[in-house]
């Protein structure tokens, strides 16, 4: 029982990183009809310059503040300059481009910070707490509490405020967002803005975890396309759902199926995914595109 | 004086395809005018031209200043609110927030301002304001999307086939409130109609377009007597 709530809780942890990036994945998504494939790449980034930052002398919450601001205005700027010029392309151009945005920031970060794994300083501390006879990691809980904290306050934003409204109208009905004003191509980029900063936060909490290097997001993001598929490509609450079932269903398995072990838990993953999807091939959270016209 | 609306030498593209060749036709401020014509005349092409929709050239001039060259979302806030064909709901929001997007462009206070003057018009809104604007009927829609544009606080509206789909008592509802909207807001209102009866009551000016051209224009109520005009452009 103790060991069950274990393994709960640290999947739980893994699964809220999941969410996020799936998360971030799912904004691009929505309002482009494309995967970013840069996006861990553009949060493996973000990580290296909180990491060099906190190495320059700032405490780490400081250089994760710093590193936020860092990220939004880096991916704003990325989407204005090369994004922007195919915008209306088709989806397969953009996804080149992304792909190429994915080799560039892993070159780029290889170039300046080498290849070697760096240790990365884990903002929680590393001591477990006592609930009852079960022991709990305060660094998943922290995980946990960040990443949830992170996606609130972006549900929130969507759907709370005035610009989170032209946010989600701008992704799902562009033209009828332009006939009311709204910029459109701007809502966009602020987009950009802000799954950078989701997933450099799910950088933040990862690094201490997997340690610092050019490739740490990749074994993340396959999970995280994964979590996103699950959860209906394009919802939010489905990207977090996603997320979420996925790290505890692959820690149930790692630690009670014992063939399983860390090697099979990719494709036993997976294997669950295609079962979901062939099931409901929108997803679990997938819109039925039920209108009346 | 130039009109509050006045369109020149307008031609209008889609890739190599001239639709609109060249036409000309003004809209005086409070007033009501009609582009009349079948399928296909250019219509909508017309409308889109002034929203900023297609690719256009000649002169645009709204209010004295010209309107080409100008984005869709700008030329939203000089005040032109575009209720496309097929009414442009935003199926899965809910209806406040398709209001709600309506006074996107404006201040808090303005907003909350419009959103009053718009429920006096349709109080029913008000009830169902939590229902997804997908879920309405096609005449309720139709309300809703002149609801949307005169959350924008408009000078000039633009519809396209607003009676489009719609049982005659509706369309005979939607053009009695837009008439209203003109009266007591002093609304200048362009609508494009292939019902063009309904329309020409509505009207005080029409144009009648065909295959992309003006064939004829003048007051709507000279062209709804004049029986020649009546069978060979309007067909009713
Ligand atoms: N998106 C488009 N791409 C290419 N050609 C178009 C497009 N929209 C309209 N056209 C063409 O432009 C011409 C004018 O069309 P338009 O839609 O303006 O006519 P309309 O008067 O609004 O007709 P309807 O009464 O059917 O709405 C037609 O020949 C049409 O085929
Ligand atoms: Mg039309």
């Amino acid at each position: 029982m103790q060991e069950l709530a274990q393994q709960v809780v640290s999947g739980l942890a893994t699964g809220s990183i999941f969410a996020s990036m799936a998360l971030a994945l799912v904004l691009i998504y929505r309002s482009m009809n494309v995967i970013n494939f840069a996006q861990g790449e553009m949060a493996m980034l973000s990580t290296f310059v909180a990491w060099e930052l906190n190495q320059r002398g700032l405490p780490i919450w400081a250089a994760f503040a710093l590193t936020i601001v860092i990220a939004f205005v880096g991916a704003v700027a990325l989407e204005r300059i090369v994004i922007r010029p195919v915008e209306g392309a088709a989806p397969l151009t953009i996804v080149i481009v992304t792909l190429g945005l994915f080799t560039a920031f892993n070159g780029i970060a290889g170039w300046i910070w080498g290849y070697v794994l760096k240790t990365f300083p884990s903002p929680f501390p590393t001591t477990p707490v006592r609930v009852g006879d079960v022991a709990f990691s305060l660094q998943d809980i922290g995980i946990i509490v960040v990443s949830l904290g992170t996606l609130l306050a972006i549900y929130l934003l969507f759907q709370k405020t005035k610009l989170g409204l032209a946010l989600r109208a701008s992704a799902l009905y562009p033209e009828q967002s332009r006939l009311a004003g709204i910029r459109v191509s701007w809502m966009l980029a602020l987009g950009w803005g802000l799954a950078s900063v989701v997933g450099a936060i799910s950088g933040f909490m990862v690094a201490p975890v997997v340690f610092l290097e050019p490739n740490m997001m990749q074994g993340i993001i396959v999970y995280a396309f994964a979590a996103a598929v699950l959860g209906g490509i394009e919802s939010p609450v489905g990207a977090v759902v996603g997320g979420l079932s996925l790290g505890v269903v692959l820690a149930l398995l790692g630690a009670y199926v014992d063939f399983i072990g860390t090697d099979l838990r990719l494709p036993v993953a997976f294997a669950i995914i295609v079962i979901v999807l062939m099931v409901r091939p929108a997803g679990l959270f997938g819109r039925q595109k039920a209108v009346r016209v | 004086m130039a009109a509050f609306l006045d369109v020149r030498d307008l031609r209008c593209t889609y890739g190599e395809l001239e639709a609109v060749h060249g036409i000309a036709f003004s809209v005086e401020r409070g007033s009501i005018v009609a582009l009349l014509g079948a399928n296909g005349a250019g219509k909508s092409t017309s409308l889109r031209a002034i929203a900023g929709g297609v690719r256009r050239s000649g002169s645009i001039d709204f209010d004295g200043k010209p309107l080409t060259g100008m984005a869709t979302e700008e030329i939203a806030r000089r005040g032109i609110a575009f209720v496309p064909e097929g009414r442009g709901t935003l199926y899965s929001l809910s209806v406040r927030e398709n209001l709600a997007l309506g006074a996107y462009a404006l201040d808090s206070r303005r907003a909350r301002i419009r959103y009053e003057r718009v429920c006096a018009y349709f109080p029913w809104l008000e009830e169902r304001k939590e229902q997804a604007a997908g879920t309405l009927s096609g005449g309720e829609q139709q309300m809703l999307a002149i609801a949307r544009a005169l959350m924008m606080d408009p000078q000039l509206m633009l519809l396209d086939e607003p009676s489009l789909g719609l049982a005659p008592r509706i369309v005979h509802d939607v053009f009695e409130l837009l008439q209203r909207i003109n009266r007591e807001d002093g609304m200048t209102i362009l609508l494009a109609e292939q019902n063009a009866g309904a329309a020409l009551r509505a009207s005080a000016h029409a144009y009648v377009l065909e295959t992309g051209r003006i064939a004829l224009g003048g007051p709507s109520a000279a062209l709804a007597a004049d029986d020649a005009v009546r069978r060979s452009y309007l067909g009713y």
